[in-house]
């Protein structure tokens, strides 16, 4: 009868050589898998410890090459950077990520809003957990942007040339906070309610465009135009309110943060990555620095 | 002295950072100066033996001329980013188990909650609103802080201390840092987290916060003193005492900045040393308008039909 | 350190330094965290995993006692009863019977099916070609177009194929079973044949075995029928304990008697008489067994119409709605795991599956972290789980405006107690006192129209005169303008009557209300006729003193003034009160002569004021407290008018001494009524205010009948009440007269809110002083103050915090009043909510003003009611249950229509005039008339008893109720009213139109009958038909119990006035009366006259035969006869006495006939007893 396809052809007895030859090859594979042309395709680098490896192993990877190849020793210590400013931005990706989980729950109108937390609460497995997290993540990001500033203070690393750097530092601390506040009244309930009415009130008292700011009242500024009712969509804290502070706490501020942040990283690198612990300068040999490139 | 609503205060989820800023920012406090005081040890002598100087490395940190001068990032810097990402994580995980988001009644405009507090990172800014009208507490002077940190560099433009410990050298900076950071704004916010209850009224910790207190507090304002009652009057003398006082203020400044920072007033040009003298004003007149108020009962000193300060 | 000595250089501590431990200890805490976290998540908050599992083996043990229970004891007592015997013994001999045909039918059935299977065998995978290439073959004829595939060319080659299988030949064996062999088939068989023949083959075995089952079917029929009486009788009487009882020997009974002991009888009965089957309990077992712990979706309620909100109460509350009730004991003293109480009653219109729990529990349905989330117990969950003492709150949210609920038992002693106690005459609740509201806005809409009459009327005479004047100056003009004004002027004519008509309606709708209107106390306008004026302060001053048992509460007075201020205030009303002595006559107030106080106590007893009134003997308190205590009038009656005015108030209670009008807002004295243009009477004739022309108030608001009585019946009463004093000396009262007290007390007045609950002249508008009380049950925690109590409240049983009320109850300051039962202080816990915040102010009104310093005029001005604690649980269940229900969608909220609104609206009315105080409205319960002596069994009242009203809508035509009810009496002249043997009448309770329609509709949905009435049409009797009810009229003496006619009543007549019958009566009651009238009222005096034939057998039975016959015949069918077994009910009824031949003559119905008598209602004349 006409055979059908090849693998009759090669009956069964071929196949057993064939597996022959590959096997050793296999072997091979499994013993040191850096040799498979999959990893090399993954990994450009070798793994064994030379110098040169090391070097690439930061060098070659996306994430990694944020850091030089090499720092200044001193650096790496933890008593100089405290770490604080990595830690901010760890937090900053673990509240990217609950966050992201939270709003597949979250509708951010006043009919769902409450429900929707005490459903994230009650019924989404591991809900209460995310819901935690973020929150907790969220008030420790803020202590560590604020000792991370601290730190960078106290060791003069706003100093030239990284005064543009301290600037954008600046910035992300507004953001961050703004980040925390926002999202304060997404819950929908008193605690965020009143707390974001109290912040928000004091923005009604700015001079000319506040309806209770100096000289506002004069140049016709009222309760339904002026910078308050701009920044809630309103005369009181409501659903605009609410929509808004989610759409800030979700996508505007986290865009702007991620900017500064990208600038901000990339300044540190530019302006000599970590400012030290550097050597101490005297007063004496002041006059002559021309304060570091 | 009422523990059980300090610990309700202490332990409420949302209290839980400021605690935790308590006991972290001294710590850190302590942990930085530990390192000024090695490194101003090393400048004292260094200064006093200029050879030693010109060989020295220059740093307190273990040195050997044969030991690399840059180390790999991969693993030695990677490694301590490992350690302190999982060290947050798993603080984090025990701390998202056992304490509880906050969820109150829902939303109800119509029933003020009292106190209403705004976040805690905020409280500092709500506690001046005791003291300022809330234009000022609430736009100028946030925005005041905010500027006043952006040009900080652009005003201490020395390069000492820059990218290490000191407190020598920079007594002046981190002074100046650290009393507009620790008193004005984190002392305020424990102040407002802790000492403030129902009716933003001053209760002392043990103190029960009872809504139904009454405080006889008359706030008079500083042209009352002296007993002016017309309108105009009232504001023309208020400027003058305002202006007045910012005037003496900055001359004062101005007169310790030539006393003390002599080389500070040399190498500023005027727009650098104007700005100075501002911010230092400005962080002045808090704590100057919490004594008046606190103390004398006097809200405010300048009034005026459009606003007050 | 120099640079060269390269080998000792020391190891350079960055690269030393290992971190590995620390990373490692690290990665440790965060594995452990993220174990924690699923711990936590999957576990640690799920308590209900081990409650579940808990549940699981107690549910199964409590069932299996159950099952064990119903199966081996009960079913031994009951097949050892003969009864079940006999069954037993008729289905052993139909089994011997039909055991050989049977086996002969089953022997065939088993041959053809083993031969039909080997067939199929056969023939299955041939039939399956077959199919596909018939198919082929259809498909090529379906592609040629041709209809038949017979004829196209494509389907010839397949078909071909089809018959060449189908000449395939096949062998094929099978076995069968020779004669009388039971069990596997001894011969074996063989054929061969062709596969279409075995196709058919297959068809003809299919269609005999068919038809041999039905043989066997026919064949087995007397052992089926026997087998299927003898279960259903076991079954019947499985859950018929008194039978099991009766039947069991000692031991099983000993067996019975000590688990009764261990359960309670209650318990035991239930258990023992599930009405589940033993298969069904052994369904349940199997059920619980398997249940999948912690599938939250088993266990959830989705209520979509609450915004899809989700109960997951019986997560842990498993056994909620179980099929069979579960007691705590059942499962072993864990009342988590109890069955609802009540279940059928309340699920019958409250299903849980649309209500959910939380909506009448309150709680966090959705909450399964712990009990305190899940019950809402926590500081920031607006709906707390109510405490099981106050779970009718529950029901209160959606029955605000009902003031009776079947079986809603606390809920109507709350609602009693709110009426009762007068809070509404402070307090504006829901539903409460609606009269005065509405009296008022239909007031303003009066006086409206008035003023919009005036100004059209003054229109249409200016247009008029405008034309007037214009035609004598232009008239071509005149002639222009005219038709256009006279257009206007007929609307403005029209619009005016209009208006007239409308203000005309409304005038009688004020009327109504007026009349309608109550208040909590007596009208105080009347004071200065009434009582004496030493009387009246030291009543002010401390009401419980004089009269311990009075509604009136202790108002507290301002300790300054010592005792000024309580003079005052008695100062104010007694000169606000109308000044009789200026113009005796008038006010038909006068001295008069006491009468006969022996026949005036006769009177009292028998006439019925005990049903409202009570009186106080010595230590013995007789009658009811709806109304005031009667005793020791003596102490109180004005000497010189008190007599006169008690006469006049029981002669007719509602007569005002003066009227009110609410336009002058105050009340007429006789000169306003001295006029000149019209000669005005000072009495209800003038319905018109003589000074505004508004309707005048002539009632009193007071819902007191009257009986009816002469002056001199009156006066003897009223001779009686003031005979009696307590011998307590009252020192005089000089200061009732002087004037300048007089504003000082009007203030004191409206500061205490005197006028929410008595008429005072000059604050009869006065508004209530208390606060809203409506929507109580959701105002924020924030909005309660409880003063200086607050942290007390909150930290209670924690720190300290103290709770006074349970000083109160242990009696530490004086006040012996028990707030919490027994042992309660345990679960009394934190009173920081509406609970505790309404308990403590009910206990103790001023409370909240603890340690505040506050003067008399800031102080809390709620009197103290002396409630005890029940009182006060109930009342606070009903403020926490008045909720604004915002969270509650329309679609669920009690909103009655048609009867269940005539219900409620009824209810209203009963409990306003107190009729259960001598009638019984309901099947169950007693009317407070019966619990005196003198209307008990044997009392000298006994058939002095009030009728029952239960099934008055479907005794009593609509008409004629709304008559009666607006003059019991029908017509006034008294003999000739319905019942006029008794002694004690229904009293003229002077209903307005309005109450009298609610109160028909009322009966009318009581009694499930249509709104609208049309009765039957009966055919007038023929002169044979008369002539044979006649006799049974004469025969049956039914003069002996009834009236007709101008006979006066005797002692023995005991039945109403049948003149009435025909108008009074529906004949579709009459019948069902006549046939069983102690069926219908057990213990009525009434005769059981007719008896009901056979149709068959022509015997005639009783109704007390028949339902003998009934209760004891297997089949326990009413209808069967009990001779001839032959169904009765086509029978008709035959008068018991057969000696008359004119009767027998009468071949129809015998009651149809007497039905129409009565409705015919010319009786022969009456002969005088």
């Amino acid at each position: 009868m006409a055979p059908k396809n090849d693998m009759d052809e090669a009956g069964i007895g071929e196949l057993v050589e064939k597996a022959k030859e590959a096997g050793p090859l296999q072997v091979k594979w499994l013993k040191n898998p850096f040799e498979t042309q999959m990893w090399r395709s993954i990994f450009r680098h070798k793994v064994d410890d030379q110098p040169r490896n090391r070097s690439l192993a930061v060098l070659s990877n996306v994430f990694l090459h944020l850091h030089p190849a090499k720092v200044n020793r001193d650096s790496v210590r933890y008593t100089f950077t405290w770490g604080m400013g990595g830690i901010t931005f760890y937090l900053f990706l673990i509240l990217t990520f609950t966050g992201v989980a939270l709003m597949y729950y979250y509708h951010p109108d006043k009919a769902n809003a409450f429900r929707d937390i005490l459903y994230i609460k009650n019924d989404v497995p591991f809900g209460n957990f995310l819901r935690n997290l973020h929150r907790w993540a969220a008030h420790s990001m803020i202590i560590t942007v604020w000792l991370h500033q601290m730190r960078v203070f106290m060791t003069g690393s706003y100093k030239a040339p990284r005064e543009f750097n301290w600037n954008v530092g600046v910035i992300l601390l507004l953001v961050t906070m703004m980040l925390s506040f926002t999202g304060y009244l997404l819950p929908d309930d008193q605690l965020g309610f009143w707390a974001v009415t109290v912040g928000t009130n004091m923005a009604r008292a700015t001079p000319l465009i506040g309806h209770e700011g100096p000289f506002g009242p004069e140049i016709g500024a009222t309760a339904f135009n002026d910078v308050r009712f701009a920044m809630l969509g309103g005369s009181i804290v409501d659903a605009n309110a609410l929509l808004r502070s989610y759409i800030h706490h979700c996508v505007g501020l986290p865009l702007v943060g991620g900017v500064f942040m990208i600038v901000h990283f990339w300044r540190i690198r530019k302006d000599g990555s970590i400012s030290g612990p550097a050597p101490v300068m005297l007063a004496s040999e002041v006059k002559n620095a021309k304060g570091r490139r | 002295m009422d523990w059980k609503q300090l610990w309700e205060i202490c332990s409420a989820p949302d209290n839980v950072p400021i605690v935790l800023l308590l006991f972290l920012t001294p710590f850190y406090l302590w942990y930085g100066f530990r390192e000024a005081i090695k490194n101003d040890r090393l400048i004292t002598q260094l200064e006093a033996d200029p050879a030693l100087a010109k060989t020295h490395h220059r740093r307190h940190q273990p040195y050997h001329p044969a030991w690399d001068k840059t180390v790999h990032v991969w693993p030695y810097l990677l490694r301590i980013e490992l350690l302190a990402a999982l060290v947050v994580t798993a603080f984090l995980c025990i701390w998202a188990i056992y304490l509880d988001a906050p969820l109150e009644e829902p939303a109800n405009p119509t029933l003020t909650m009292n106190p209403a507090k705004a976040p805690w990172y905020f409280l500092g800014l709500q506690e001046m609103l005791v003291y300022f009208d809330p234009w000022i507490a609430g736009v100028i002077l946030p925005n005041i802080i905010v500027v006043g940190l952006m040009a900080i560099p652009y005003m201490d433009t020395s390069p000492l201390g820059n990218g290490y410990y000191t407190w020598k050298q920079r007594k002046f900076a981190l002074g100046g840092f650290l009393f507009g950071y620790l008193v004005l704004w984190l002392a305020l916010a424990i102040v407002g987290t802790f000492i403030r209850g129902p009716g933003w009224m001053w209760f002392w910790p043990g103190q029960t916060w009872d809504a139904h207190r009454v405080v006889h507090e008359v706030n008079i304002h500083l042209h009352e003193l002296f007993g002016i009652t017309d309108v105009w009057e009232i504001a023309i003398f208020g400027g003058i005492a305002t202006l007045g006082f910012t005037a003496v203020l900055g001359g004062a400044v101005d007169f310790a900045l030539r006393k003390w920072k002599p080389e500070l007033f040399r190498k500023m040009n005027v727009i650098q040393y104007a700005h100075l003298v501002g911010f230092l004003i400005m962080m002045i007149r808090l704590p100057v308008k919490m004594v008046l108020k606190l103390g004398f009962d006097i809200k405010y000193v300048w009034v005026t039909p459009w606003f007050n300060v | 350190m120099s640079q060269n000595d390269t080998n000792d250089i020391p190891p350079d501590p960055i690269y030393a330094k290992s971190l590995s431990i620390p990373i490692f200890l690290a990665s440790m805490a965060v594995v452990g965290a993220v174990a924690l976290v699923i711990a936590d998540d999957g576990w640690l908050r799920r308590p209900y995993l081990s409650t579940q599992e808990e549940w699981q083996e107690k549910y199964v043990s409590f069932l299996e006692d159950v099952r064990d229970v119903r199966q081996d004891e009960v079913e031994e007592q009951l097949k050892g009863l003969d009864d079940y015997k006999d069954l037993n013994k008729s289905v052993s001999s139909a089994d011997g019977e039909v055991k050989n045909a049977v086996a002969e039918v089953q022997r065939a059935i088993f041959n053809l099916d083993s031969e039909l299977k080997s067939v199929l065998k056969a023939i299955t995978s041939p039939r399956s070609e077959i199919s596909a290439l018939s198919y082929k073959a259809e498909h090529a004829a379906a592609t040629e177009g041709v209809t038949v595939p017979a004829k196209s060319e494509g389907a010839h080659h397949y078909l071909e194929e089809i018959k060449e299988i189908e000449a395939r030949s096949v062998l094929y064996s099978w076995t069968e079973r020779a004669e009388g062999e039971l069990d596997a088939g001894s011969i074996t068989k063989e054929e061969e044949a062709e596969i279409g023949a075995l196709i058919e083959r297959m068809l003809t075995l299919q269609e005999a075995k068919a038809a041999k089952q039905g043989e066997l079917a026919v064949a087995a029929k007397p052992l089926t029928d026997a087998i299927r009486a003898r279960d259903g009788w076991l079954a019947r009487n499985l859950g018929n304990l008194k039978m099991i009882l009766g039947s069991a020997d000692d031991d099983a009974l000993e067996a019975i008697a000590n688990k009764v002991a261990e359960a309670g009888v209650a318990a035991y009965l239930d258990t023992a008489t599930t009405t589940l089957k033993p298969e069904q309990i052994q369904g349940l077992i199997d059920a619980t067994e398997d249940w999948s712990v912690g599938d939250l979706t088993a266990t959830q309620i989705h209520i979509p119409e609450t915004a899809n909100w989700v109960d997951r109460c019986e997560t842990c509350h498993l056994n909620a709605r179980a099929p069979l009730p579960v007691t705590a004991a059942d499962m072993g003293g864990e009342r988590l795991f109890a069955s609802h109480p009540r279940a059928e009653e309340l699920f019958a219109n409250h299903d849980p599956k649309r209500f959910g729990c939380s909506m009448c529990h309150g709680g966090n349905g959705v909450a399964v972290t712990s009990e305190e989330d899940a019950h809402g117990l926590n500081h920031h969950w607006l709906q707390r789980l109510h405490p099981e003492a106050n779970f009718e709150a529950g029901c209160i949210q959606c029955h605000g405006p009902d003031i009776y609920l079947e079986g809603g038992e606390r809920h109507n002693q709350a609602k009693e107690n709110f009426r009762h106690f007068g809070c509404w005459g402070c307090h504006k609740l829901e539903g409460y006192d609606v009269e005065p509201e509405q009296a008022r806005a239909v007031a303003k809409r009066l006086s409206d129209i008035d003023a919009l009459i005036e100004r059209k009327q003054m229109r249409a005479s200016n247009l008029k005169e405008a034309l007037g004047t214009l035609y004598d100056v232009d008239e071509d003009r005149f002639d222009e303008l005219e038709p256009e004004s006279a257009r206007e002027q007929a609307a403005l004519a029209m619009e005016i009557s209009g208006l007239h008509t409308e203000r005309g309606v409304l005038a009688t709708k004020v009327q109504g209300l007026y009349s309608e209107e109550k208040t909590v106390g007596p009208n105080l306008k009347d004071l200065r006729a009434k009582i004496r004026p030493e009387w009246l302060t030291q009543w002010i001053a401390n009401p419980k003193h004089w009269r311990p048992s009075t509604k009136m509460p202790a108002f507290r007075f301002d300790e300054a003034k010592n005792g000024e201020d309580v003079k005052d205030l008695a100062a104010f009303v007694w000169q606000s009160s109308t000044d009789v002595m200026s113009d005796v006559g008038t006010y038909g107030v006068s001295a008069m002569k006491t009468g006969d106080a022996t026949a005036g106590e006769e009177l009292f007893k028998t006439v019925g004021c005990l049903a409202c009134h009570s009186k106080t003997d010595g230590e013995l308190t007789v009658g009811n407290d709806f109304a005031a205590n009667l005793s020791n009038l003596g102490d109180k009656y004005n000497r010189t008018l008190g007599l006169s005015y008690y006469v006049r108030w029981i002669l007719n209670p509602r007569h005002r001494l003066a009227p009110f009008c609410a336009d002058c807002d105050r009340d007429l004295v006789p000169d306003d009524f001295v006029n000149d243009a019209k000669d005005l009477v000072f009495s209800r004739e003038t319905k018109t205010c003589p000074n505004c022309g508004f309707e005048l108030k002539w009632d009193n608001p007071t819902v007191m009948p009257s009986f009816r009585l002469s002056t001199a019946q009156a006066t003897n009463i009223a001779t009686y009440l003031i005979d009696q004093k307590s011998g307590e000396e009252f020192e005089a009262a000089p200061w009732l007269d002087e004037d300048e007290r007089f504003q000082r007390g009007r203030r004191l007045a409206q500061h205490l809110g005197c006028a929410g609950c008595h008429e005072i002249s000059g604050l009869e508008s006065e508004q209530r002083i208390g606060t809203e009380l409506t929507g109580w049950g959701s105002k924020p925690m924030e909005r309660l103050d409880f003063g200086h109590y607050t942290h007390d409240a909150k930290t209670h049983d924690e720190t300290g915090g103290h709770d006074p009320l349970l000083d109160w109850s242990s009696g530490k300051n004086g006040d012996d009043r028990r707030i919490f039962e027994e042992g309660a202080e345990d679960y009394v816990g934190k009173w920081y909510n509406h609970r505790g915040f309404a308990m403590h102010k009910l206990a103790q009104p001023n409370l909240y003003d603890a340690s505040k310093n506050v003067t008399y005029a800031t102080a809390l001005k709620m009197p103290k009611f002396n409630l005890d604690g029940q009182q006060i649980t109930d009342l606070a269940s009903l403020l926490m249950g008045s909720t604004e229900a915002a969270s509650m969608p329309d679609s669920i909220k009690y909103n009655p229509v048609g009867d269940e609104l005539a219900i409620r609206e009824g209810w209203w009315i009963v409990k306003k005039y107190n009729c259960q105080g001598c009638h019984q409205v309901l099947a169950d319960d007693v009317p407070f008339i019966q619990t005196l002596p003198g209307w008990q069994k044997e009392g000298e009242h006994e058939n002095d008893r009030p009728p029952s009203l239960v099934g008055t809508g479907f005794r009593t035509r609509p008409d004629f109720l709304a008559h009666f009810l607006g003059d019991p009496s029908l017509g006034g002249k008294d003999p000739k009213s319905l019942r006029d043997h008794l002694t004690t009448r229904m009293p003229t309770f002077m209903f307005t139109e309005n109450e009298i329609r609610k109160l028909v509709r009322f009966f009318d949905a009581m009694a499930k009958q249509p709104p609208v009435y049309q009765p039957a049409q009966l055919e007038p009797l023929t002169a044979t038909e008369r002539a044979a009810a006649d006799q049974i009229w004469t025969k049956a003496n039914c003069l002996q119990c009834h009236v007709v006619g101008d006979l006066m009543p005797n002692d023995e007549t005991k039945a109403p006035n049948l003149d009435y019958a025909a108008g009074r009566l529906r004949p579709e009651w009459v019948r069902r009366w006549i046939e069983n009238p102690p069926g219908m009222v057990p213990g009525t005096a009434m005769l059981v006259l007719f008896k009901k034939e056979c149709p068959s057998c022509q015997k005639t039975f009783d109704p007390a035969a028949m339902a003998k016959h009934a209760a004891d015949s297997k089949s326990g069918d009413a209808d069967e006869c009990p001779d001839c077994g032959k169904d009765l009910s086509a029978g008709r009824w035959v008068w018991n006495d057969a000696s008359v031949p004119a009767v027998n003559a009468i071949k129809g119905d015998h009651i149809d006939l007497i039905v129409r008598y009565l409705n015919d209602g010319k009786f022969p004349a009456p002969k005088p007893k």
